[in-house]
């Protein structure tokens, strides 16, 4: 055998190491309930704020926890706890990604992705909200 | 039914839309006339092309002019204007406005390209007809992302020049039918406030440099493949691969300067997709290089030399697929606005790519090597294996950034690893450990075959140094994961061998000092990196009183009241004295010190993090931070409450 047919080898036993861990550090988008099925895989859950439930954040007692209620796509609402600070423009968000796990009905994150409407996508309503003034 | 619009500057965008026509068309026409000048090595196709490369130059030049013409006069009567700048923004950040937007960097890339082109024509001789003829080519499709036409129905590129009035988000608004409609448009919408530092004025330009410079060897190597001059290439274009490394590698530490400044997650490096998009390009361009030099000096590796040159070209494009297509989503600070060009992109990236392979097929009878195996005591050997590292690292960056295009192709749901930074740290510091290990033993191998007594006779006393230094140090890092450990030693190992290479094999000669100083300057980073990622340390935990449980961990953030609190943070105390708003920015002034408890003498110093309010993009935290000899003090604000 040729050294350079070693170095193959090698290089495709590493690659394909690296696609394995890959696959099996990586989270998945999914719903509460499948989240709730499997308590302790980390989950991406995509879904909307219920602005009508109350939202809990007190920064003298710990800056770090951030409480919501979340609707999944799926229409599923449970509570979140964030262990970050309140973000930034939370309310203005039109959708909001959660990565953590569930445990006893809520949803403990440890991180989150918003999407915000006029951030920086959306001239259109800037400029009626210019050009309407009259 | 035509209006007459008040107040509006048409004269200036006219020429420029003129100008994006004659910059591709000139493109275009070079290409054509660079073809032929190869084909029949006619010095009249020459001639042509390289009048309508200047034509194409004088084009970009004037398009960058106009745009800047417009943005400084702040006429945001077009759309590029008022969506990328505003009156309040600085004056000097006003290049910035260039590569806020697709379009401006778009023209800075053409730019670069440009530049490059005449320095090839100066100096390429009997290549310049194959060699200008691919960067032609690439200019070619550049342009046709500023184009801004619609063919059939499918709009090609966007045009910097396009009015408000004129752009497709605003199809159908009232303020169409305004003839007065600009006197209502008080300002444009100004530039993301992130760009609003030095480190963004100098960062862009370089990383395009960068980028533009793998486009030389490329060009030489598909050159190459098309006169059947299968090995010649490698000697001229050597030195633009040697300043790609260079340029790219200073654009992207320039990044991480700028997120250690200015971001706020406190560090320089975050695995971030766009960061690795280009890192990536950078680390084959590297083993490009490696291998070149094989070849330069044994005539081995033809194939890979051909294929890393590939790779390394393919990947800047995929990277801009990657940033610009939106394909990224929200998951990547860095990301360009999605203009809806991802087809385009595509098109762009996959021609080159099949192009390429083509290419290689067609010729791989001459690429192959009927040469014996190399000694495993040659430095040819090692090099390669070095190489093989680095393409192993980068599949694994490659293969994690791509996730999101995975989901797009196979209909999957994979999400990005919850924590991306272990992810990927798991992988690649065992690559830095062996990255280091090679950069140390590298240059102690001889081409063909080594003595390896003393090879080792040479090496021992780097290897005593860096065993005490790493022996030593476990007093300052303490326990420590032991991967940690290997690395730390590896780098110092590597410093230390490429220091001893210059002082006692080159006697300290400077002219053929290059790797190594390029060598120790690699291991001085991965030290660095290493020490400041694995030493960082939350000091404003909750010191309270107040017991949140296991499950609650008081991580890293802190309320500070004005005036009222002071509170213990490592060894220091912390109190927040006073805020102030200038202009924009809101600064907060907090007072780090500490006491001596016998004399009562307090030290310490000020520590003034700001936020600059932004309406529309939303506020944005810049951190201060207080650099030691050994540590830096790093304050951050979290929200406006």
């Amino acid at each position: 055998m040729k050294k350079t047919h070693i170095v193959a080898i090698i290089i495709i036993a590493i690659a394909i190491g690296a696609i394995i861990s890959t696959l099996a550090d990586s989270s998945t988008y999914a719903t509460f309930s499948v989240a709730a099925e499997n308590p302790t895989h980390t989950y991406h859950v995509v879904g909307k704020l219920n602005k009508e439930k109350p939202q809990d954040y007190n920064p003298a007692v710990n800056a770090d926890l951030f409480s919501f209620y979340l609707i999944d796509n799926s229409g599923e609402e449970h509570q979140v706890h964030l262990q970050k600070a309140k973000p930034q423009d939370f309310d203005k968000s039109e959708q909001i990604v959660v990565v953590g796990k569930m445990k006893d009905g809520s949803f403990e994150a440890a991180d989150i992705l918003m999407k915000c409407p006029s951030k920086y996508n959306n001239p259109k309503d800037d400029m009626k909200a210019v050009t309407s003034q009259r | 039914m035509d209006t007459n619009y008040i107040g509006e500057h048409l004269f200036w965008g006219k020429i420029g839309n003129l100008l994006v026509i004659l910059a591709g068309t000139a493109a275009l026409l070079s290409t054509i006339s660079y073809y032929f000048a190869l084909r029949k090595n006619d010095s009249a196709w020459k001639k042509l092309a390289r009048q309508a490369f200047a034509i194409e130059t004088f084009s970009v030049l004037g398009i960058f002019g106009i745009l800047f013409y417009l943005i400084f006069n702040q006429r945001f009567e077009y759309f590029y204007v008022w969506e990328h700048s505003n009156s309040v923004m600085p004056l000097r950040y006003i290049l910035s406005c260039f590569w806020e937007g697709q379009e401006g960097s778009f023209l800075l890339w053409m730019f670069w390209h440009c530049v490059l082109g005449w320095i090839l024509i100066a100096t390429s001789k009997e290549w310049e007809n194959g060699v200008m003829f691919v960067i032609s080519l690439v200019q070619v499709f550049l342009a046709s992302m500023i184009f801004g036409i619609v063919i059939f129905g499918h709009k090609i590129g966007s045009n910097p020049f396009i009015l408000l009035r004129e752009h497709p988000d605003f199809a159908n608004l009232p303020f169409i039918k305004m003839p007065d409609y600009l006197s209502k448009i008080k300002d444009g919408r100004g530039l993301n406030p992130l760009l609003q530092n030095y480190w963004m004025t100098i960062h862009p330009p370089t990383l395009f440099l960068g980028f533009a410079s793998t486009v030389v060897p490329f060009a030489f190597a598909i050159a190459a493949l098309i006169q059947k001059k299968y090995t010649e290439w490698i000697k001229p274009a050597l030195p633009w691969t040697v300043f790609g490394v260079m340029i790219l590698g200073t654009g992207i530490l320039m990044g991480a300067a700028w997120a250690y400044e200015s971001l706020s997650f406190g560090g320089f490096w975050a695995w971030d997709p766009v960061e690795n998009a280009s890192l990536v390009p950078w680390m084959t361009m590297v083993g490009l290089l490696h291998v070149m030099l094989i070849y330069r000096y044994r005539t081995r590796s033809l194939m890979s030399t051909y294929i890393l040159d590939i790779a390394t070209f393919f990947l800047i494009l995929y990277s801009t697929f990657l940033t610009r297509s939106g394909i990224l989503g929200g998951s990547s600070v860095h990301a360009f606005t999605d203009l809806g060009m991802s087809g385009h992109l595509l098109i762009y990236m996959l021609f080159f790519l099949v192009l390429s392979i083509v290419l290689l097929v067609i010729n791989r009878k001459a690429l192959k090597e009927h040469t014996e195996e190399e000694h495993v005591s040659s430095r040819e050997f090692w090099m390669f294996i070095g190489m093989l590292v680095l393409v192993i690292g980068s599949l694994q960056i490659t293969f994690t950034t791509s996730i999101p295009v995975f989901n797009k192709l196979f209909g999957s749901k994979l999400a990005p690893p919850a924590d991306p930074i272990d992810h990927y740290n798991q992988w690649q510091v065992p690559i830095a450990i062996l990255v280091s290990l090679l950069l140390a033993i590298g240059q102690y191998f001889k081409y063909k075959k080594s003595d390896s007594k003393e090879l080792w006779k040479k090496l021992s006393l780097s290897l005593i140094i860096a065993a005490v230094i790493t022996g030593l140090s476990a007093f300052y890092l303490g326990s420590y994961r032991v991967h940690y450990y290997f690395l730390f030693f590896a780098s110092v190992f590597a410093f230390v061998a490429n220091f001893d290479y210059f002082i006692r094999t080159l006697k300290g000669k400077f002219e053929n000092s290059g790797p190594s100083i390029a060598h120790a300057g690699i291991a001085l980073i991965l030290l660095g990196a290493l020490i400041s990622n694995s030493k960082k340390e939350v000091i404003s935990r909750n010191l309270k009183n107040i017991d949140l449980g296991k499950d609650m961990p008081n991580k890293e953030n802190i309320m500070i009241e004005q005036q009222t609190d002071t509170l213990p943070m490592g060894s220091y105390f912390v109190s927040y004295t006073k805020r102030e708003q200038k202009g924009v920015n809101v600064y907060f002034d907090i007072d780090y010190y500490k006491q001596n408890p016998s004399t009562g003498k307090r030290t310490g110093f000020p520590s003034q993090p700001l936020v600059q309010l932004n309406e529309r993009m939303g506020n944005v935290a810049e951190p201060a931070t207080k650099h030691f000899l050994t540590q830096d003090i790093y304050t951050h604000h979290l929200r406006r409450t």
